[in-house]
Parts: C-alpha cells; structure tokens; sequence
C-alpha cells in the first residue's frame, strides 16, 4: 500500500493543480476542499497528509486519487532539499549535498561519514524513522534511541577534530534528533510564543493598537500566532463555501471565498474556485452541479463520515 | 598541548583538579589544602594576596581584602544583590563605568572578572606547581543558575588568568558527573549543591552511558554567606542591647563579626552550643568593649529557617520541570559546604524521602567533574556523554514589552529554534530585535543580552511582513540569534558573546596586565 512508503521520498512531493483543472468539475465534502484548497505547489506531500480534517491515510489516499485522476500533478522542483535548506537557514549552509563528499582526509572515518549522510536523508522524515524506533515505542525505547544516537552525533564527541564540512551536519543532526525526540516523547504542545500572543492579544489588543509606547514601537509582533488565528478563519470560510457549494449556494459561496481572497495569499486553487463560483453566480440557471454517475476514482475504505464519497467528473 | 585542568571556581572556597593515572584527582596548594579562599588582599606595603595570605588579613585590613566577588559578577551596580552586598560590604565597592560594580583598593577599581581572573591564575598556579608544567586550558564551573552574562565574565576572568577556556559547564552537572563516573547502570540523580554564595538543584538521568541533565533551578544569591548575615545581625541586635552600641557602620567589628559567625555556624553543625568570643571589637567613651555571648543550633535553626525552606521551593519547581516526584529519584548527592549543616541533610532528607549520598566529598567533586569533562573532550575515549541544559529561557522583546520565549529554560543544548515575528505599524521598515533571557512575561525584567536592528524591510502594510527570528545556542554554550526578513531574504544577526560586564578594550588590557605581571614556570 501507498501510505507505506509515504515516510521519505514519497513524502516529499510537492502536488500543484494540474493545468485547466476545473473545481467545479468535482464535488468534494469540505474536508477534502480543504485538502484541496492547500495545494499551491510548495507544500510537500508529508505536511498536506498532516493537515487535519481526515486521518494521514485519507489524506493519503486522496490526494492519490486525484493525481491518478489528473487534477493534481507532481511538479518536480528540487522539493527534498528546499525542505532541508529552509531548516538549515540559520547554519548559513545552503547547498548541503554538495559539500559532503566522502573525504578521507579528514578526522572522521568513512563509515560515520556515511552515517552522516544517511542520518541528513532521515532528518525530513518521520520522526520515529530518524529514531529508528516503530511508531508504537514507548517511552524507554524512545529513550534508548536518542541517548544511543546522541553518543553517536552529539558535537563534544568530536572535539577540536578536524570534520570539515561535517562539524555543521553532526550539529544538525544532533539537534534534529533532540527534535523528533521532544516531538514523540511529548504530546505536541502549542508553542508558546503562539500561546503568549494568544493571551496577549486578549489583553491588549496587540494587532488593533495602532501606536503603542514609542520605545515599543519597532519592536516586532508575533506573526505565527497572527498566522495561525488567519489560518483558522481561512479553514473556517473555505468549509462553509464548500457547504455552500454542494448545496448550489453559489452566491454564499462567492461571498465567503471572497472574504479568504481578502487575507488569504492566492492559491491557484483560490483564483479558479472563486473564478467558478463567480460565473456560477451570476448565472444561476447554470449552477448545477451535476451528480449523474462519472468515473469512479477511488473507493473508500471507510464509511466512516461525509469525508467518504465518490467524486464524480463532469461532461 | 599541555595538560587540561578544571577549576571549581568558588563563591567562599576554589578547587582546582587534574587527571592523572587514569582518574581526576584533587591538588592540595602550597600549604597542603585542597581548598583555597576566593579572597584577595592587598597589603599595606602593597603586596597582592591571594588565597590564605589574603584570608589572614581578612580582619586587619578589612578595606583591603576581597571575598565573595562571584556574588557581583555579572550583575549591574544597581542590582537588588549587589546593592546587598554592598550595604554589608567592610571593602569599598563603586560604580564602573560601565555601571558594573566595581571593588576599590586604594587607587585602583578592580572588576570582579579582574578578580576573578587573579584567584583563577591562582589555581593555574597550585596545578602547574604539582604537575611541573604549563597549564593553558580549562573547564571552569559556574552555578548552573548563572546568566549568560555571567558565565561570560567566567569566560573573561578565565582569560585574564591566561587560560584557555574550553568549557563552561554547571557545578551540579559536574558534581553529578564525577559521581556518575562511578556508577553503573540506570539512575536518575539529584543534586542538592548549596555552597557559599549559590544554591542549585539539578536532576539527572543517566543511563547507558549517556548523562542527561533534565532540569535545573536554583538561587545564585542564596547561600552560606546569608546564614552567616543572618549571625551578624543576630549579633549586633544582641550587642546594640546589652552594650548600646551600634557596629554597623565598623568595617573592622564587622570582618570580626562574620568571622565569628561563620566560625560558630561550623562548631553548631557538630555541638548544640557555640561562644562568640570577641574582645576589644569596639570602645566607647575611652572604655574598650567586649562581646561575649553563646548561640545555640536551635537559634541558628530559628535564624535560617526560611532559607533552608526557599531551597526546597525550588527542589519541586525543578522536580515539575523534570516531570518527576521526589519519590522516582534513585540518588541524592548534596554538595557544598553549607550541606554539613544536620539541618539542611534533615530538610534534604525528609524531602526525597532517603538519605543522600555520602560517597562525594562536597567540597571537591565539582573540580573533579569539570577536569572529567576536560579530560572527555580533548581525549579519544568518550565514557559518558553529558547533555545539559540552558538553565533560562531566551528570546526577544514583542509590542507591548512582552517576553516571547524562543527557547524554553531547561532546552538540551546545542539546540536551534525559529520563529516568525511581523511588524506592528503600517509601512514600517524597520524592526528593533531585544535579546532577552529570563523567566519573566515582562521584558523589562529579563536580562538584556544584546539588540540589533534589521531593516530594509519593504513598505507592507502591518502584520503581512515574515521575519524569522532563529536562536542558537551551540555545544559551548554560545548564544546568536539572526533575523531575517523572508520576503527580501535579507538578514542581521549577532553573536551574543559580548555581554560581558568588561568592554573588550578593558579586557585585552587586562590580559596583558596579567600577563606580564606573571612570573613564567619554565615547561
Ligand atoms: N561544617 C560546616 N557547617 C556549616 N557550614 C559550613 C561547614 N563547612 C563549610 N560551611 C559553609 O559552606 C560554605 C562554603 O561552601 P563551599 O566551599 O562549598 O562554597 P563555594 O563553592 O565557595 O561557593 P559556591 O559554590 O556557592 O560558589 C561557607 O558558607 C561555609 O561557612
Ligand atoms: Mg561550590
């Protein structure tokens, strides 16, 4: 099965909406307009699958649906190491694969060099894969994993060696396992920050107050905690338009994608949906959605919830 | 390369330990102590003391002999703890100008990482002497509650002594080290260190090889020093009574007196009574004066109670940081003098519910531990690998004057964290980044490590911009933060190891001060 492999490669393609895709065309619920609605030809597979509203298979599952289907299509920008560059902007390191050839010269033997390597391809992936532990491990296995690990890649191991352009990646890498380690070892919490802006914005009104203290004034504001509250309307307006949009409500529709227009960055997905519903709109009479039987692109392995239904092309 | 030594590096008493035949071991000093008092003196035909020479002028020349400096590094001269330290002060402390404190002897001001530094190459000294050779690196401990701000004049002072810092580690991890050498198999380990000026609790997990400190807290203005405070004023209150005489403003009763009181607080942790027996501390009308009185252990208890129970108030916010109950604690070691005190091991052992370990010698196994740690990074042979743990939390000022926590305190380290900040008025250019570190939700209350300013940011509306702040803290402890705008990819960042109390000028000054003032050991 597909969700199998979906830890590494798989897990970092990166789907954009395929060229004249029509949203109208198919009738999702509104988790998987949603899922849908995300697609923009930078997040890779593995966070889509995270998203939420279904469980990671679903996601898995339908999200190969529609590229079997050819709405959605892989495009093959160099996806893998963007991932890893973006987490390794503050290292100043940019092309990491590049200068990490096996070199004898240096203070380290070839067999941790490949260590090295093979640790650097397992940092985008599940956290238990880079732990080598099985998704059920508990807390000691979890444990025993990273303190084996951390004796292997922890930087005061190689003190004062000569590492070359290694010293970086064992750094990196060791903080990428304390990472998956806190991650599967704790229940993931909010970040704080996010959690502080929170209760901060209750407090004082941070985004509306126009001018504080001047010393305060250049001082930045939280932007993930903003970002996740917009992130949270977004959600909200897009279920409700897709609502609207099963039950031919277009203008509701219209009205809601275009407030997520408003705040939103544009997604391609954003332009032709709302492109859909515009024209929908003004033409009521043609505003049906037509429900007669189509190719059949994948069947649920659950009937768990509205999430579960066929989807059906036009024409 | 010579030899590595570590240096426990006292509030009251130093330590310094090298590894020999295959284990750390202690170094006594010329007079035969493996302790040495953190003073220094100057003599009134202007000869430096350092150590016991100086600890012996301690009551003749009270205004020209320095203790318990570690309690003023790295703080500011307007500081609740160093205006403290300053009202009982027998030795003159003034303002640097760098608002630093600063200790006057005569002419000169002396700042504490200069004093630090003098009583650092102290102890280079005592091991050279043993070992017959230059030493020129070492691993130096600090309280694990100590600020970057101090850790970095730990780093200065080491540099004044002309040595080469490898690390800066936390005296209870080095403590728990030295202990875990040990030991085998699986443990968690708590370590109760309450020493002269400082206290610090930290527990540990250790387990296949691997030494991970969970969390620590701690007190760094909390310690033997302020049981002794608390003798003083008994003794004065009591003196003021009976003689009508107030010995505060007396530098020389006051030496006497916090001599006297230490003395007693030592005889009362093995009698039940102690006499404070102190002749001539004063005159009044041509009449000489006398004070002669008798404390009991009951009365010292009454006197430090609070203190005692402050420690164990953050024994359970260090157990609630490490997700543990007293109970699931395999081991407790304490360390530091003021642990032979029956009723600080009573309160330690009431409240872990078992007896701690008595197989460390207090006053040495933190010295033993940072040569351990020395002697783990620059040999091939890695035994046990140690994890610690930035003690407070860091991160930046927001709108508002609020603390946004990057890294949470008690982080293992190396450790990297990013976080997106946007601006709060239209249009604006420019974002001012306030490094902070400390546990308060007010920025103003944390300790201000360093501010940059990045600008050049394109003209958006408020709230759309992206800027990345990203916190690094690497093996060694080093703290640098960078912003970067995400849409124009530009980026300012700065590494924070400039905050020290010295500027850098004064320090390179310092340094070759010293380091012409040094008799060289031929190697
Ligand atoms: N027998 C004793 N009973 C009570 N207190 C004692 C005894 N012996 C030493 N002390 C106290 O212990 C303190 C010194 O302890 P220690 O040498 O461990 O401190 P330090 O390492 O110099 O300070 P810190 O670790 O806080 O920087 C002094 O306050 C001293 O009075
Ligand atoms: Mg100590």
């Amino acid at each position: 099965m597909q969700e199998q492999e979906s830890g590494t490669a798989v897990g970092r393609r990166v789907l954009r909406l395929a060229p004249g895709f029509d949203p109208g065309g198919i009738k999702p619920s509104s988790v998987e307009f949603f899922l849908l609605s995300r697609i923009d030809g930078r997040t890779p597979w593995r966070v889509l699958r995270e998203m939420g509203g279904m469980s990671v298979e679903e996601s898995d599952l339908c999200l190969e649906s529609w590229l079997a289907a050819g709405f959605v299509e892989v495009c093959h920008s160099d996806c893998g190491d963007q991932g890893l560059r973006r987490s390794l902007s503050c290292e100043g390191s940019t092309k990491v694969s590049d200068s990490l050839r096996v070199d004898p010269s240096l203070d380290l033997d070839l067999q941790t060099q490949r260590r090295v390597t093979e640790l650097l391809g397992l940092l985008e992936g599940p956290d238990a894969l880079l732990l080598g532990v099985s998704d059920e491990a508990n807390e000691k296995d979890l444990k025993r994993a990273y303190f084996k690990l951390s004796r292997e890649f922890h930087p005061d191991r190689y003190f004062r060696r000569n590492l070359g352009p290694y010293r970086n990646q064992i750094e990196i890498i060791f903080k990428g396992i304390q990472k998956a380690y806190e991650n599967l070892s704790r229940p993931p919490l909010a970040s704080s920050v996010v959690r502080d802006a929170v209760l901060r914005k209750k407090e004082n009104g941070i985004l509306s107050s126009d001018s504080g203290h001047s010393q305060d004034e250049s001082t930045p504001g939280d932007f993930q905690g903003l970002r996740s509250e917009r992130e949270q309307r977004a959600r909200e307006l897009m279920r409700a338009a897709a609502q609207a949009i099963s039950q031919n409500h277009f203008s509701e529709a219209r009205r809601c994608l275009e407030i997520v227009a408003d705040f939103e960055p544009e997604t391609p997905f954003l332009r032709q949906t709302l492109a859909h519903v515009r024209s929908r709109s003004v033409d009521p009479v043609e505003a049906v959605v037509k429900e007669e039987v189509g190719q059949s692109l994948f069947s649920s392995p659950s009937r768990k919830s509205e999430t579960r239904h066929r989807y059906v092309r036009t024409g | 390369m010579g030899r590595v030594i570590g240096i426990d590096l006292g509030t009251t008493n130093s330590c310094v330990a090298v590894f020999e035949d295959g284990r750390p071991i202690v170094v006594p000093n010329s007079g035969g102590y493996k302790t040495t008092p953190s003073m220094f003196g100057v003599a009134d035909d202007g000869k430096r003391l350092v150590g016991h020479l100086a600890k012996r002028q301690a009551i003749t020349n009270a205004r020209h002999t320095v203790f318990a400096t570690k309690r003023l590094i790295g703080r500011r001269f307007d500081d609740t703890e160093a205006q403290r330290t300053l009202e009982f002060s027998p030795f003159e402390i003034v303002r640097g100008p760098n608002d630093d404190p600063r200790v006057r002897i005569g002419e000169k001001a002396f700042t504490c990482p200069e004093i630090a530094g003098i009583i650092l190459r102290r102890m280079k000294r005592v091991a050279e002497e043993y070992l017959g050779e230059p030493v020129e690196e070492a691993v130096i401990t600090v309280p694990a509650y100590f600020t970057d701000t101090q850790r970095q004049c730990t780093r200065d002072a080491g540099k004044i002594a002309g040595l080469e810092v490898l690390r800066i580690i936390n005296e209870p991890t080095a403590a728990a080290l030295a202990y875990g050498m040990t030991r085998h198999g699986d443990e968690k380990i708590a370590v109760y260190d309450l020493g002269g000026g400082t206290f610090d609790i930290s527990i540990l997990e250790m387990s296949s090889g691997v030494l991970e400190v969970l969390a620590t807290a701690g007190n760094t203005f909390l310690g033997g020093e302020d049981l002794d405070r608390r003798i003083v004023t008994h003794l004065v209150q009591g003196f003021e009574k009976t003689a009508k005489i107030d010995l505060k403003g007396d530098a020389m009763a006051l030496q006497r007196l916090k001599d006297a009181a230490e003395k007693a607080k030592c005889d009362l942790s093995v009698r039940e009574v102690a006499e404070v027996n102190l002749p001539f501390i004063t005159s009044s009308g041509g009449e000489p004066q006398h004070l002669n009185t008798e404390i009991s252990r009951e009365t010292l208890e009454d006197l430090v109670q609070d203190i005692v129970e402050e420690t164990l108030k953050s024994v359970d916010e260090c157990l609630a940081d490490a997700g543990l109950s007293a109970s699931e604690v395999n081991q407790v070691v304490i360390v530091g003098g003021q642990t032979r005190m029956p009723m600080v091991q009573e309160a330690v052992t009431r409240h872990f519910g078992r007896r701690p370990h008595k197989g460390v010698n207090p006053d040495e196994v933190v010295a033993l531990g940072a040569v351990l740690h020395a002697h783990m990074l620059v040999e091939e042979e890695k035994e046990l690998l140690l994890l610690d743990v930035t003690p407070l939390s860091l991160g930046i000022s927001t709108f508002g004057g609020h603390f946004a926590r990057l890294i949470e305190r008690n982080t293992t380290v190396p450790v990297t964290k990013a976080h997106i900040f946007t601006t709060t008025r239209d249009d604006q250019s420019a974002v001012k980044i306030r490094v902070l570190q400390g546990e308060s939700d007010l920025a103003e209350e944390n300790d201000l490590l360093g501010e940059f300013i990045l600008a050049g940011i394109p003209l958006a509306p408020k709230g759309e911009p992206e800027i990345e702040v990203s916190f690094d803290i690497d093996s060694s402890g080093m703290v640098s933060v960078s912003a970067r705008d995400l849409a124009t990819g530009s980026e300012q960042s700065i590494a924070v190891n400039s905050t020290s109390t010295l500027t850098s000028e004064e320090l390179e000054q310092l340094v070759a001060d010293h380091e012409a003032g040094e008799v060289r050991l031929k190697g």
